[in-house]
């Protein structure tokens, strides 16, 4: 749905996107990732055809956003929720959604129920008619992600769409999130809000200027931790270690009263471990898979990257 | 070109307009002015009973003649909310991200500015005839308008200085990205205009036929001109990057 290749930009001498490659599938969440200052705006902005790319090309459902022909086509199949929700403070909740679905050319039957599915289901329907600029910041974000999808696009570009939210309203956006990718959209999240990019992406883009990564969140965290299984015991005994030293299970740490095991092909290596420590006489209470959060996993990556 | 997403887009901008303060005011000082403070001035002179008619007369063009230049200075605080508003507001990256053209934004950008405007001084046009005609009617024994010079400047004039003007704060909007700074060099921009009433004031172009048209071609001339750069230099990317 989203390819793009060798895509840079330069601003004046600054390199803010440089020479990027990656693929997005239709109904896929991507979450791209990275530093202040990595680009992930700059890139949004020239996927959804607000900046020219200084080299480099991307396909958007097959159209070209280098070619000015094929940009009001990806201008229409595309919602964005940009960075600023760039709301109309002068205007109702159910004006700024109008103008919206006008400028997008809908029908007046087709905008007046699109615009009264959405407010109802982001719970601000009893607030139509107040001017944006009473509305929290929550209530803007909501109402942007409504202008979003006003007019049924196919792929969606949130820029933070959960920055400034409290933890319930968060919450609230990123089921709706989930909503969305049941329909089969096609969502790119710039975020640096890695409880979410974990619920809900597929895939995952880190950027900094370059694009360092892009991978399924669990290839990603074994690239970076291996494989591990961790076994809880009553007690770490001689006869176990001896045993399990006698089967060379090379990559064993212990830790206590646990003994973590990195691992190549789990389903082989598990029951053979916890066959062996059994046998030895040791009494095993818990048996875990080591899976570390996105964050931290990211966190471990950059500093290996520096 | 779609005209009805321009359309969209200028009458957002109307309700806009409706909601400020600062815009309103700034409207409504014209028709206070140029309607009803000029036929109060009238009004004065004629309470003089040595006042001969030909003064009279001679006075009330002079106030006719500043419709030449006065409507260009409504346009830019209108088209500086319109389109730096939109930048200040960061209300422009939805609105580039659909699916209109440059064309049509800058078309329905003109719209905005220009129709207020050319209400706003036809009203105070209109108050001003009425107003001036009551006043003068006991001396001149007719009413002094509608008349063939008032009826140049409104309908052949007024809507070309409007549109230069409109065009002028379109092309300065675009470029620069604070209100205040936009609107007064909008206003800067309308001095030439001066030189033209000072020029018609003072008799050194008599109002005839040849001169109007001569005029009228110059200001055609001006604001085509003026459109193809104002084209050439609104581009969305430019807009957009220009002020973060
Ligand atoms: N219009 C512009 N003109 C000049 N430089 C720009 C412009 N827009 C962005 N940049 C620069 O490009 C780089 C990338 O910026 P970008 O906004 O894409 O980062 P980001 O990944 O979105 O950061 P953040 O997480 O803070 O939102 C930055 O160094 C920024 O200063
Ligand atoms: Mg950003």
């Amino acid at each position: 749905m989203i390819e793009v290749e060798n895509l840079s930009k330069k601003f004046d001498n600054m390199t803010a996107v440089d020479n990027i490659s990656f693929n997005i599938e239709e109904g896929e969440v991507f979450g791209f990732v990275g530093p202040n200052g990595a680009g992930k705006t700059t890139t949004i902005r020239m996927l959804t055809c607000l900046i020219s790319s200084t080299s480099g090309t991307a396909k958007i459902a097959g159209y070209d956003i280098n070619k000015k022909s094929d940009t009001l086509k990806i201008r229409k199949m595309i919602g964005l929720i940009p960075d600023n929700v760039g709301l109309y403070n002068e205007l109702s909740a159910y004006k700024n959604l109008d103008f919206c679905g006008k400028l997008y050319g809908m029908e007046n039957s087709k905008r007046e129920e699109n615009i009264k599915y959405f407010l109802k289901m982001l719970g601000i329907w009893d607030k139509k008619d107040i001017i944006v600029g009473k509305f929290s910041k929550g209530m803007k974000q909501k109402l942007a992600i409504a202008r979003a999808l006003i007019h049924d696009p196919e792929i969606l570009f949130l820029d933070e769409p959960t920055a400034n939210l409290d933890p319930s309203s968060s919450k609230t956006v990123r089921n709706f999130l989930i909503d969305l990718k049941q329909e089969n959209k096609t969502i790119f999240i710039n975020t640096h809000n890695f409880a979410e990019v974990q619920q809900i992406c597929d895939k995952i883009g880190i950027m900094n200027t370059k694009l360092l990564r892009v991978s399924t969140q669990k290839d990603f965290k074994e690239s970076i931790w291996g494989i591990k299984t961790i076994v809880q015991l009553d007690k770490v005994t001689d006869s176990v270690l001896n045993a399990l030293n006698n089967v060379s299970f090379k990559n064993m740490s212990v830790s206590g009263d646990k003994l973590i095991f990195d691992l190549n092909d789990p389903q082989k290596e598990n029951p053979a471990i916890i066959n062996t420590i059994v046998n030895a006489g040791g009494r095993i209470l818990y048996v875990t898979k080591l899976d570390p959060s996105l964050e931290d996993t990211y966190l471990k990556f950059l500093r290996e990257e520096n | 070109m779609n005209i009805r997403k321009s359309w969209v887009i200028a009458i957002k901008d109307f309700e806009i307009f409706k909601k400020k303060k600062e815009i309103l005011m700034s409207l409504f000082i014209f028709p206070l002015i140029m309607g009803i403070v000029f036929p109060l001035i009238i009004l004065g002179i004629i309470e003089d009973p040595n006042l001969k008619v030909h003064e009279l007369i001679t006075a009330i063009n002079t106030f006719s003649l500043l419709y030449i230049m006065l409507p260009g200075f409504i346009p830019p605080s209108l088209a500086s909310y319109s389109i730096v508003g939109e930048k200040t507001e960061k209300t422009l990256e939805p609105l580039l991200a659909s699916p209109i053209t440059d064309d049509e934004l800058l078309f329905g950008k003109i719209i905005a500015s220009f129709l207020p405007s050319i209400f706003i001084s036809y009203l105070s046009a209109l108050l001003f005839m009425l107003l001036i005609n009551i006043f003068t009617y006991d001396k001149l024994h007719y009413f002094f308008f509608p008349n063939w010079n008032m009826g140049v400047i409104l309908l052949l004039i007024i809507p070309f200085v409007i549109l230069l003007s409109v065009e002028v704060n379109v092309l300065i909007s675009s470029k620069i990205s604070d209100l205040r700074t936009a609107s007064q060099l909008g206003a800067l921009s309308m001095t030439p205009f001066l030189g033209l009433y000072f020029a018609f004031q003072t008799y050194l172009i008599g109002l005839n036929l040849f001169n109007l048209l001569v005029l009228i071609l110059f200001l055609v001339f001006l604001v085509v001109t003026l459109f193809i750069l104002t084209k050439s230099v609104f581009n969305r990317e430019k807009i957009l990057t220009k002020w973060d």
